[in-house]
C-alpha cells in the first residue's frame, strides 16, 4: 500500500476485486470462488502431513443466487476479493417486473427486477399497502441485486 | 510467587537443558539461514511452530528473571542472561529477528504467525525485557514498517496484526527518555491517528467510503484500535484511554456511514467492547462517565439504522447474531465495574488532564437499560438456541437483576414483560448454568420486593409466579447440589414475600396424596423445613438455619415425588 493514500481518482475504472492472500480472509468476509462473488461461510486450515504447508478449505455462499461454492487452495496462494457496495433506494414503484427506485441525486432507475421468492412478495405487498420502504441494493462484479427491504424513516 | 519461591533447579537439572530441548537454539539458526537463502519453500510450519514455541517458553521464564521472586537463581543464569548482561541484550536482538523473520516469510501460516506475535508479547509485556528490546534498532524498523501498512507485514492477517499493534503499544511503555519517548509515539500512535484523520476529513468521505481501499484502511485502523485497548495495563491506561477516546467519538459517526456494511459495523462495536473490557475497572467516576456517554451514543445510532429492518440476504441470521452478541458484550463489560472497580477517583489520570465537569450525567445504568431495551425484542427463541448468545444474554439480564434491581419496577411495561418472560424461560427450559443464573437473579428481586411493600406490582405478583416455579423445582425434580443452593436462596426469599402463598402450596401438594405414608413424610418434612423459621424473615441468621434445613428436606423428601 502506497504510504499517501490518493483518492482522487474516484469511482471510474475502479477494479471489481482486489488481491488478498487466503491466510488473511476471514469468516463471514468476501472472495471471488468459480469467478462468482460469495460470502466466506465456513474456512479452514488444514496441512498434508505433519510437516506440511497450510492449505485452506473455502465454502462461500454466492451473494445473489445463494448457491453454495467450494475451493481448496494452499495459503500463500492469492484470491480475489469482491468490491462490494451496498445503496438503499427509495421504492417509488413496479412496472412490468421492475423495481422503480429513487437515487439519492433524485434520478429513477428502473434497471433492477423485482426479486424472486419470500423477498419479492414482501416488496410487493408492503408497496401495494402504500408504506414507504427502502430497498437495499447489493453490487459486485458488475451485477446488482435487491436483497432487503426497510421502512423509510 | 509463591510457586517460584519453590523452584530451586540448577541448570543440568532443568527441563529447558534436556537434550531434545538442546537442539532447539540450534534448529532456530538453520531455519533462519534457510530463509535467507530463500529455501523457506522447503521449510517446515511445523518445526517452527515448534521453534517459536520453545523460544517463548525459555524468553518467560529464564530471559532476564525478577530476581526479586526467587531465594536463588545459579550464576550460571544471571550472569548469562540476567539484568544487564551482554548475553540478555544479544539474546533479546536475536529473538527479534525470529520474530521479524516468521511475520515476513510465515504470514500464511496462521498458526505461526499468530505464536510468532505472541512471542514478540512475552518479549514486551514486562519492562526489563521491553528496555532490551527498544535499544534494537530491528523494533523501531518494525514500528515503522507497520505505521506504513506496507509488505510484507501487511499480508498478516487481522487478527496477527491486532496482537502486533498490541505489542507495539506496549513497548512503548519502556524506558526511555522523554526525547524518544515523543519520538516512539509519533511513529506508532500519530501514523494511526494521521491516516484515520486524513481519510475521514475528505471532503468526498461519503461517496468514496465503499471503495475497498478505503474500507480496508478503516477496518485496518478499528483492528489496531482493539490491538491498542488489549495492551492496557493499570500503568499505561490514562495515555491510551485518552487517545482512544478520540477515535471512540469518531467511530460513532462511522456507524452512520457504513450502516450497510455489517462487517464494519461489527467491528466498530467491537472496538468499544474492548476499551469496556480492558479499561473500565481502572477510569475514575468522569472518565467511566465519558466512556458511557460515548456507548450510549453508539447504541443510539446504531437503534436508528436498524429499527424495522428485516434482512433477507442468504447470511442474515449469522449478521444478526454477531452485532447483537457484541452489544450484550458491551453492555455486560460496562457493568463489570460494579464487581471490579481499580479505580481511584481519577487518581491514575492526575497529572494528564484537569478534571472537567460534565453537564450531563450518564451512570452504567442509563447505557445499559437502553442496551437492554434495544436488544431484548430482538432477541427471538430462535436466536436464544445460539448457545454464546443465549448465555451472553442470560448473563447480561440476570447482572441488572442482581446491580440495579431498583430499576427494574421502573422499566416499561414491555421491556419488564419480556424480562420476566426471560427469567421464567430461563428457569425452565435452558441449561443449567442459564437456570442457575436466572435463580441468582431471583433474590435480589424478592428482596427489592420486600423493601418496596407494594403487594399489588407487577413485580410483585411476578415474584409470586416465580415461587410456585421454584417450589416445583424442588420438590417435583431432581436437581445436583449447586442448582439446589442456588435454588434454596431464591426460595426461601420468596417465601418470606408471599407467606401465605407458600402455605397454598404446601396444602395443595399434600391434599393431592393418596398415599398416607408419603402424605405423613411430606408433612413432617415441610413442619420442620419452616421451625426455624417462624414467620419468615429477610434475617441472614434465619436464612442460613433455613437452608440448613432444606438440605434435610431434599435428603428426607427429594425425588420423592418426581415424575418419572
Amino acid at each position: 500500500m502506497a504510504d499517501e493514500l490518493d483518492f482522487t481518482t474516484g469511482d471510474a475504472g475502479a477494479s471489481s476485486t482486489y488481491p488478498m492472500q487466503c491466510s488473511a480472509l476471514r469468516k463471514n468476509g468476501f472472495v471471488v470462488l468459480k469467478g462468482r462473488p460469495c460470502k466466506i461461510v465456513e474456512m479452514s486450515t488444514s496441512k498434508t502431513g505433519k510437516h506440511g504447508h497450510a492449505k485452506v478449505h473455502l465454502v462461500g455462499i454466492d451473494i445473489f443466487n445463494g448457491k453454495k461454492y467450494e475451493d481448496i487452495c494452499p495459503s500463500t496462494h492469492n484470491m480475489d476479493v469482491p468490491n462490494i457496495k451496498r445503496n438503499d433506494y427509495q421504492l417509488i414503484g413496479i412496472q412490468d417486473g421492475y423495481l422503480s427506485l429513487l437515487t439519492e441525486s433524485g434520478e429513477v432507475r428502473e434497471d433492477l427486477k423485482l426479486p424472486e421468492g419470500d423477498l419479492g412478495k414482501e416488496i410487493e405487498g408492503k408497496f401495494n399497502a402504500n408504506e414507504d420502504v427502502q430497498i437495499s441494493v447489493i453490487s459486485a462484479m458488475n451485477e446488482e441485486c435487491a436483497v432487503a427491504i426497510k421502512p423509510c424513516k | 510467587s509463591a510457586y517460584f519461591m519453590k523452584k530451586k533447579k540448577s541448570v543440568s537439572q532443568s527441563h529447558i537443558s534436556s537434550p531434545k530441548n538442546t537442539q532447539h537454539p540450534y534448529l532456530s539458526e538453520v531455519e533462519s539461514r534457510a530463509i535467507r537463502a530463500n529455501l523457506t519453500h522447503l521449510l517446515s510450519p511445523q518445526m517452527g511452530k515448534d521453534i517459536v514455541w520453545f523460544l517463548k517458553r525459555w524468553a518467560k521464564t529464564y530471559l532476564l528473571v525478577d530476581e526479586k521472586l526467587y531465594d536463588q537463581i545459579s550464576l550460571p543464569f544471571s550472569t548469562a542472561f540476567g539484568a544487564d548482561t551482554e548475553g540478555s541484550q544479544w539474546i533479546v536482538g536475536y529473538l527479534l529477528e525470529k520474530v521479524i523473520s516468521n511475520l515476513a516469510v510465515w504470514s500464511s501460516e496462521q498458526d505461526l504467525a499468530n505464536d510468532t506475535v505472541q512471542l514478540l508479547v512475552t518479549l514486551v509485556e514486562r519492562r526489563e525485557r521491553a528496555n532490551l528490546v527498544i535499544q534494537c534498532e530491528n523494533w523501531w524498523n518494525l514500528a515503522k514498517q507497520f505505521a506504513r501498512r506496507s509488505p510484507p507485514l501487511h499480508y498478516l492477517s487481522s487478527s496477527v496484526q491486532r496482537t502486533l499493534m498490541k505489542a507495539l503499544v506496549l513497548g512503548g511503555f519502556a524506558h526511555m527518555d522523554t526525547e524518544t519517548k515523543q519520538q516512539y509515539w509519533t511513529e506508532v500512535l500519530q501514523p494511526l491517528q494521521q491516516r484515520f484523520l486524513n481519510v475521514i476529513n475528505q471532503e468526498n468521505f461519503q461517496q468514496i467510503c465503499q471503495e475497498e481501499e478505503v474500507k480496508q484502511e478503516i477496518t485496518a485502523t478499528l483492528e489496531a484500535l482493539c490491538g491498542i485497548a488489549e495492551a492496557t495495563q493499570i500503568d499505561n491506561v490514562a495515555i491510551l484511554f485518552n487517545f482512544l477516546m478520540d477515535f471512540l467519538n469518531n467511530c460513532i459517526g462511522l456507524m452512520e456511514v457504513y450502516k450497510n456494511t455489517p462487517e464494519t459495523v461489527n467491528l466498530i462495536i467491537e472496538v468499544f467492547v474492548e476499551v469496556a473490557h480492558k479499561q473500565i475497572c481502572y477510569l475514575g467516576e468522569a472518565k467511566a462517565m465519558n466512556l458511557y456517554e460515548a456507548c450510549l451514543t453508539l447504541l443510539q445510532v446504531y437503534s436508528k439504522n436498524n429499527l424495522g429492518r428485516q434482512r433477507i440476504d442468504v447470511t442474515a441470521e449469522e449478521d444478526q447474531y454477531q452485532d447483537l452478541l457484541l452489544i450484550m458484550e458491551l453492555l455486560t463489560n460496562l457493568l463489570s465495574k460494579e464487581f471490579i472497580d481499580f479505580s481511584d477517583t481519577d487518581e491514575v489520570f492526575r497529572g494528564h488532564e484537569p478534571g472537567q465537569a460534565t453537564n450531563r450525567s450518564v451512570s452504567a445504568a442509563d447505557v445499559v437499560l437502553y442496551g437492554v431495551n434495544l436488544v431484548l425484542p430482538l432477541m427471538s427463541q430462535d436466536l436464544l438456541k445460539f448457545p454464546s448468545l443465549c448465555n451472553q444474554y442470560y448473563k447480561l439480564i440476570t447482572f441488572i437483576c442482581e446491580i440495579f434491581p431498583e430499576k427494574i419496577p421502573q422499566l416499561p411495561e414491555d421491556l419488564f414483560k419480556s424480562l420476566m418472560y426471560s427469567l421464567e424461560l430461563g428457569m425452565s427450559s435452558m441449561s443449567s448454568e442459564v437456570c442457575q443464573l436466572c435463580l441468582e437473579a431471583v433474590t435480589p428481586l424478592a428482596e427489592q420486593c420486600a423493601k418496596a411493600q407494594e403487594t399489588d406490582s407487577a413485580l410483585f405478583l411476578a415474584t409470586r409466579h416465580f415461587l410456585k416455579m421454584v417450589f416445583d423445582m424442588l420438590v417435583l425434580q431432581k436437581h445436583n447440589t449447586e442448582m439446589t443452593t442456588a435454588a434454596g436462596e431464591a426460595f426461601y426469599t420468596l417465601v418470606c414475600l408471599h407467606q401465605a402463598e407458600y402455605s397454598e402450596l404446601v396444602e395443595t401438594l399434600l391434599s393431592t396424596q393418596q398415599d398416607p405414608v408419603i402424605y405423613q413424610r411430606l408433612a413432617d418434612a415441610f413442619n420442620k423445613l419452616t421451625a426455624s423459621s417462624t414467620p419468615p424473615t429477610l434475617d441472614r441468621k434465619q436464612k442460613m438455619a433455613f437452608l440448613k434445613s432444606l438440605e434435610e428436606f431434599m435428603a428426607n423428601v427429594g425425588g420423592l415425588l418426581c415424575v418419572k
